[in-house]
């Protein structure tokens, strides 16, 4: 079946037909598009939706996401989040989230500061919006994207599974993503 | 100077017609959402961003969006340049467009968040405001914001002693009255209306009807427009 | 925070030769000129460089010299950086970066003679034509300051003076002398980049603007950010902006 393209304030069913499902909105026993999208029937659950076309971003669940460390506490990491990966559009609403610290490494932390560090540029998965934005960086793609010396502020490199500085040639220890210094592509 | 002759308009139109109208979707590149209208000698270009975090934040509502509008006229689009910054009018005509467009959005999706509306008149003509709300509601689709239905607007006057649609830049100045009135197209609830002049009970009845029916074929223009964008017919 | 990813990838490319956008290093983005947009203004032109849009509009009108040349017409130059142009931009008065644009512009135009304000003499002492430039920023992707003075340089050519309308005789048409035209480089690492984008002009380190004219002499520079170039980069920014300049000029007249 040809997708067909509805508008907002468009009627698309009853409600005698349909449930009323996203991107629509029921108003006297009738149904309507609340976006500019494709209206999606699903004859089995007798729902309508209407699929957006250039949705805002609206954080949920399983969405991976950019962003910036702001703060080291004792129990966790505060984020900054800078974009969803894979949207151009910026996001919608609350913008900072939280790494407990059970959720910054698959293994035992036993100091947040030895696994990120402020100002250090991260990738995690959503794991909570609601009441509080929660992030997780378990997984080998999760983690520090980039950091800098805390000495001469100069980038580290990749050395193993530990960040180097060529200039000051110390080591610092992070929780770095698997595609540390090489991440530009996928953002 | 007379404003009507031989049953024709200054500009040779009759009583019920419009100027021509263009309207196009989707025209910037950084903003969520934006729309092109071209109305007489009217040029205007509309941008949304948002749903974005309302700063400073005691501005925000905990409940739901604020829907904050932004008129703004560039200073070579009239006549005697325009000083940069907002005047008394553009703060009114704000105003009055941010109250339309709130309640056509379900902003009760998007607490704690403004959607702002930016529109910039770069040629006027008469009927700016209504150019301005027309573009807004196709910038507001464009984005992808969730609304009840768009806005349509249109102006009707008095000119002459004859009820004329669609205030040419003469009308305006020398009518006896104008009426811009912006309707939600699909249950008719009027949404903006204002007027200044002088009208009888009679010829108010009379305008609104043109004045709302002129709305439904402003709402197939914008309909058209975002068709375009998004199908390419 | 996340330029500095940007930034990273931008010199890597850079380091092997490429532009994120598939440019060469001295090859600037498709340029369009579209003269007479706003029929309220003496003259007007929209100026698209790439993605980035800028409308500019000239208004005149009788006024007062300026005490130090009682014989001269008078140049105002504005820039407004409308919020609809970028999710950065905020209403309210205009910010520094508007206002060094504006000024460079300007400068551009009053001191390689385009125009000679001498002409724009009305009565000696008491009356001259005051021009207004406007420059609206619409859409911003990067440079703005080469797609406002090629908009404010088009709209003059656009210009007819409304003489007419304020009862000094008949309309004529503003005489542009000379055409300088700008062109902006930045520095990413040691890279030099000609028009760059926003990416681009987000994580350089300088900004030169080099305004030349047919002639091919130099007539305004703007070095902007707070890194430094060497003597032999200036030179050869100089170089390419003249070159590119050239083809610049042909689509303004």
């Amino acid at each position: 079946m040809k997708k067909r393209l509805v508008l907002p304030g468009e009627m698309i069913g009853t409600s005698e037909e349909f449930l009323p499902g996203e991107g629509t909105f029921e108003e006297n026993g009738k149904i309507f598009s609340k976006n500019v999208g494709t209206l999606e029937i699903n004859e089995k659950e007798r729902t309508v939706n209407v699929k957006t076309v250039n949705p805002p971003v609206v954080l949920k669940t399983g969405d991976i996401v950019v962003g910036t460390i702001r703060d080291v506490k004792s129990m966790m990491a505060i984020v900054d989040i800078e974009k969803a990966v894979g949207k151009n559009r910026r996001i919608t609403g609350e913008s900072t989230g939280a790494i407990h610290i059970s959720k910054i490494a698959s293994g035992y932390v036993k100091d947040v500061g030895s696994e990120c560090r402020m100002n250090d540029i991260i990738r995690a998965k959503v794991i909570q919006t609601e009441p509080s934005l929660q992030l997780s960086m378990v997984g080998p793609e999760f983690g520090v994207l980039r950091a800098v010396c805390e000495k001469c502020r100069m980038p580290l490199e990749k050395d193993g599974n530990k960040l180097f500085c060529k200039h000051c040639e110390r080591t610092e220890t992070r929780k770095i993503a698997n595609d540390y210094g090489t991440a530009e592509q996928k953002l | 100077m007379e404003l009507i002759k031989d049953g024709k308009r200054i500009d040779g139109r009759s009583f019920d017609e419009l100027r021509p109208i263009k309207i196009e979707a989707g025209v910037l590149k950084r903003a969520d959402g934006s729309a092109y209208v071209e109305w007489g000698g009217n040029k205007v270009l509309a941008a949304v961003y948002g749903p974005r975090e309302a700063q400073p934040r005691h501005i925000q509502n905990p409940t739901k969006a604020i829907v904050s509008c932004r008129y703004n006229m560039a200073a070579f689009s009239v006549s005697d340049r325009k000083r940069q910054g907002p005047d008394r009018r553009s703060v009114e005509i704000s105003k009055i467009v941010s109250e339309a467009l709130d309640r056509v959005i379900f902003t009760e999706q998007f607490p704690r968040a403004t959607i702002d509306v930016y529109m910039e008149v770069l040629q006027a003509d008469a009927g700016t405001r209504c150019t301005c709300l027309t573009a807004a509601s196709v910038a507001l689709a464009d984005a992808g914001i969730p609304m009840r239905d768009f806005v349509s607007a249109c102006a009707v006057g008095k000119v002459d002693g004859q009820i004329v649609l669609d205030l040419g830049k003469e009308e305006d100045n020398l009518g006896e009255a104008d009426l811009p009135i912006a309707i939600m197209p699909r249950t008719g609830e009027i949404l903006l209306l204002q007027m200044d002049g002088h009208l009888t009970m009679e010829e108010f009845n009379k305008a609104v009807t043109l004045g709302m029916n002129a709305c439904m074929k402003i709402y197939e223009m914008q309909k058209e427009a975002l068709m375009k964008k998004y199908t390419g017919d | 925070m996340l330029s500095e990813i940007k930034r990273d990838y931008i010199c890597q490319l850079a380091a092997k030769g490429k532009r994120v956008d598939g440019r060469k290093f001295d090859e600037p983005r498709e340029i369009k000129i579209e003269k007479g947009v706003a029929k309220n203004a003496e003259g007007s032109a929209l100026v698209k460089l790439g993605d980035t849009s800028v409308m500019v509009g000239v208004k005149m009108a009788p006024g007062e010299p300026y005490p130090d040349t009682q014989d001269s017409g008078v140049l105002t130059t504005s820039a407004e950086l409308t919020p609809l142009a970028s999710p950065t931009f905020e209403s309210g008065p205009p910010s520094p970066e508007a206002i060094e644009i504006a000024r460079v512009v300007d400068r551009g135009i009053r001191e390689s003679k385009t125009v000679d304000f001498k002409k724009l003499c009305i009565t000696k002492n008491e009356k001259v034509w005051v021009l207004f430039l406007d420059i609206h920023v619409l859409d911003y992707d990067g440079n703005l300051f080469d797609a406002s003075s090629i908009g404010a340089l088009s709209a003059l050519t656009d210009t007819v003076v409304p003489a007419k309308r304020f009862e000094i005789g008949e309309d004529f048409k503003l005489e542009v002398e000379h055409y300088p035209v700008s062109c902006t480089s930045v520095k990413i690492g040691s890279a030099i980049l000609l028009d760059p984008s926003l990416d681009e002009e987000t994580v350089a380190d300088a900004r030169l603007t080099v305004s030349i004219d047919e002639n091919g002499d130099i007539r305004a520079m703007q070095k902007g950010l707070n890194g430094s170039f060497t003597l032999d980069e200036v030179k050869s920014i100089i170089n390419s902006s003249k070159i590119k300049g050239d083809r610049i000029r042909e689509l303004i007249k």
